[in-house]
């Protein structure tokens, strides 16, 4: 299924840290596809309301891409995350600064989990969840009275 | 020997007790018993040989001469159970002898013989009784007195004596000369040299034999020796084998406990680092299950989120509508699919519905949009399969630490060992081929032992059955020695044989001759005397100069009966022992001259000569001529009272 985005199809995913990305993804192969560690790092970033000052510059893959083919049947469900944290949990309407916040929460994100993953050796996702759990609930209300209003 | 007396008690005719005395004196030789015929002549004939040989003589023969019922007198038998004996007391060598055969009987009925219950026989010499174990040696005790084959030359009837001229003498008479010359003692002394000789002949060759048997023996045990020698060198060298052998089982047996022990170990570890690298493989798998979990995790993570926007309601505008008018307004057709015109009017009421609906109703279109997410993601079984994973991997992870701590622990002690499963699969081989080869060897020594017991056995029986080398030739040393010393004496007895035979002979052919021409013959110009041969066959020298036997001469019976009377009486005057002569029916049939001549020769013919006749052989006027040599005449008579009894009286 298809649906609109608020974002324009050809929309790159980039990045400030692609070492981060080679290390997580292709060494420790702890993610399949970059997409994957960038939607994680993304709800991270908005959870914590985090924002990378560091300038994307790394391409990841275009939104258009994501799109189920066999094999890769979610990657609709990522397309649609994004759509759905940017809708709601970003300001304005200018879809370059929609985007740009995108990539800043998702860098921002990023580094939490490398900063955790350098500190502990690992990435505790269980940890994670647990944090976010008692995160999120404050976090909505944030949002939902800023979009209210 | 000289008779001195003979006692009859119920024997034959005789019942009662009688006794004759009979002794006589070098002056008067004679004694004479006279009674009719069947009155018990010959029975005192009988008495005399009865009492010396337990029997009568030879020529009565048949059952009488031993039926000691026949003996026993009629008139006793019927009257009661009773004895009768026979006692004989002669003088022999200077020693008086006294001899009693008596049997005991039972009372018969008349006409029967009676039941004999016992013998005995009662042998005094010098007043001493002697003592026989048996008949045999009583046997040799009256042969050396007077043999029995010899007594038909001592004890005869004149007429019966006519056979040694009818025909050539017997083996049994020749023996019998032989004996009565002394020569049969020299011959029999010959035979059993001879007999002897070849008795110490087959005892040399016996023990020659018993040599060589020994030497084959004595081979035999040395090399059963030899073979148990062997046996109990080979056991030896089995002993130290079975030594080694036990070695190496030991010495398997320990390091295969060590090995095993290690072995052990080792698997135990082996079976620990698979076991670690299945759970390797297992948490490699997990890993690789949440590298492809984790692309929810996004989702997982916004899950929260999503779930309070989904509380917020969903626009008015469902999504399938806000599809659809999106693929119109993609879409390159001017006309929709209502075929109405796709006006740019139109287009932009939509394109203001759609941003409006954003704009207007954010939390609706977030509260659609979350609750889309969610069915597609299903956030509460993600999150389930999320911690089942975590779950799973940290029970993984738990087991690998185990297994590490236990392989490091192994490693402590076991250190490098590498799988010794090779190296005791090849001492177990070893161990079993030793183990077998083991009892092989004590098969083969228990064998042997047994084998050895056996053997010498065998060879201790073979030893004690060995006979001794040195008393064996100290019997071949003994045996030729009695064997030439036998030899020696066999020559010297053929010599002495030779010169006895032939001198003897000739001595008594001479006086034979003698008394026949001399004394005898009532022709002594037609005879020049009797020949003796080697043999003792009596031939007749005439005056003419023939030479002929007697039986082949065929004389008279009156010339024969003198012929054997010079033959016997020379033959007397010879004997090698001294006997009485007792002659039953001296004259016979004799004509007057020769019984003339005969009477006159009885004072000579011995030293003691017993005369039974009856009266019409020899009266008053024949005896005359002898009447000073008589020391003694008896006369037999039939009682009166019994016919079966007879009388003896002594007549002055």
């Amino acid at each position: 299924m298809t649906s609109t985005t608020v974002l324009d199809e050809d929309f790159m995913l980039r990045t400030a840290y692609p070492e981060i990305y080679d290390e997580l993804c292709d060494v420790k192969k702890w993610f399949k596809l970059r997409v994957h560690l960038f939607t994680f790092a993304l709800a991270i970033g908005i959870l914590y309301d985090l924002r990378s000052t560091k300038k994307p510059k790394h391409d990841i893959i275009r939104l258009s891409q994501l799109k189920d083919k066999e094999g890769e049947w979610n990657m609709n469900e990522q397309k649609e995350l994004i759509d759905l944290l940017v809708r709601a949990c970003c300001g304005g309407s200018d879809k370059l600064e929609l985007g740009a916040q995108l990539l800043s929460h998702a860098d921002g994100g990023l580094e939490k989990l490398y900063r955790e993953y350098q500190e502990q050796g690992i990435l505790d996702l269980s940890r994670m969840l647990e944090e976010a759990k008692k995160k999120w609930p404050k976090r909505i209300e944030e949002f939902l009275s800023g979009k209210v209003s | 020997m000289k008779i001195k007396q003979l006692m009859l008690q119920n024997f034959r005719p005789f019942y009662g007790r009688h006794t004759l005395a009979l002794t006589t004196t070098q002056d008067k030789p004679l004694v004479l018993i006279k009674a009719n015929n069947d009155v018990g002549k010959t029975s005192v004939f009988m008495a005399i040989y009865f009492c010396l040989y337990g029997r009568l003589p030879e020529r009565y023969k048949g059952s009488q001469r031993e039926d000691l019922a026949k003996n026993v007198n009629r008139t006793a038998r019927v009257k009661g159970n009773g004895r009768t004996f026979v006692k004989l007391i002669f003088e022999h060598k200077g020693k008086i002898y006294d001899i009693t055969r008596s049997t005991d009987f039972h009372k018969a009925e008349p006409g029967e013989l009676p039941e004999i219950e016992s013998e005995g026989l009662d042998v005094y010499e010098g007043g001493e009784p002697q003592h026989f174990k048996d008949i045999e040696e009583y046997n040799d005790y009256i042969e050396a007195i007077l043999p029995e084959d010899a007594s038909q030359f001592f004890l005869f009837d004149g007429e019966d004596i006519q056979k040694y001229t009818q025909h050539p003498p017997t083996e049994d008479v020749r023996h019998a000369i032989e004996m009565v010359l002394g020569i049969r003692e020299l011959l029999n002394a010959r035979e059993d040299l001879e007999f002897i000789e070849q008795e110490l002949s087959h005892d040399l060759n016996n023990i020659l034999a018993k040599v060589a048997q020994r030497s084959t023996e004595a081979k035999a045990v040395q090399e059963l020796g030899t073979q148990i020698d062997e046996l109990h060198d080979k056991n030896k060298q089995l002993e130290k084998k079975i030594e080694d052998l036990q070695k190496v089982v030991t010495s398997c047996d320990e390091e295969l406990m060590k090995d095993r022990a290690i072995q052990e170990k080792v698997s135990e570890r082996t079976s620990k680092e698979q076991a670690k690298t299945r759970t390797r493989d297992s948490i490699k798998a997990i890993n690789e299950e949440k590298r492809d979990f984790n692309r929810h995790m996004g989702v997982l993570l916004a899950n929260p989120l999503m779930e309070r926007l989904s509380e917020m309601g969903v626009s008015h505008v469902p999504d399938w509508k806000r599809t659809a008018i999106s693929a119109l307004l993609s879409w390159e057709s001017e006309r929709c699919i209502c075929e109405r015109e796709l006006t740019e009017e139109i287009r932009k009421k939509f394109e203001e519905l759609l941003d409006e609906r954003f704009e207007e109703r954010p939390t609706e279109f977030l509260g659609e949009r979350a609750v889309q997410l969610l069915l597609k993601t299903e956030g509460k079984a993600l999150e389930r399969r999320f911690y089942e994973l975590e779950s799973r991997k940290a029970g993984l992870e738990t087991d690998l630490a185990t297994y590490e701590d236990a392989i490091e622990k192994m490693n402590k002690e076991i250190g490098d060992q590498i799988d010794l499963s090779a190296d005791i699969r090849g001492k177990e081989a070893t161990r079993k081929h030793a183990a077998e080869d083991l009892e092989t060897c004590k098969r083969e020594r228990d064998q042997n032992n047994g084998i050895i017991l056996e053997k010498n056995a065998s060879l201790e029986r073979m030893r004690s059955k060995l006979v001794d080398e040195e008393q064996m030739n100290k019997d071949i040393n003994l045996k030729s020695q009695h064997l030439e010393s036998c030899k020696d004496s066999k020559s010297a007895i053929n010599f002495a044989i030779e010169s006895l035979v032939d001198e003897t002979r000739r001595e008594v052919q001479q006086l034979a001759s003698n008394i026949f021409v001399d004394y005898l013959t009532n022709n002594p110009k037609l005879y020049r005397g009797i020949e003796i041969t080697d043999h003792f066959e009596l031939k007749i020298k005439t005056v003419g100069g023939t030479i002929l036997p007697v039986w082949i001469q065929a004389p008279s019976a009156g010339q024969s009966q003198v012929i054997a009377t010079s033959f016997i009486a020379a033959l007397n005057k010879y004997a090698a022992r001294e006997a009485p002569i007792v002659i039953d029916t001296p004259i016979g049939r004799l004509d007057p001259l020769h019984k003339s001549n005969l009477i006159k020769y009885y004072p000579k013919i011995g030293t003691q000569v017993l005369i039974l006749y009856q009266p019409n052989e020899l009266t008053d006027v024949d005896l005359e001529p002898i009447g000073k040599f008589v020391a003694a005449e008896w006369l037999m008579s039939r009682d009166a009272t019994n016919p079966d009894a007879t009388i003896i009286s002594r007549e002055e």
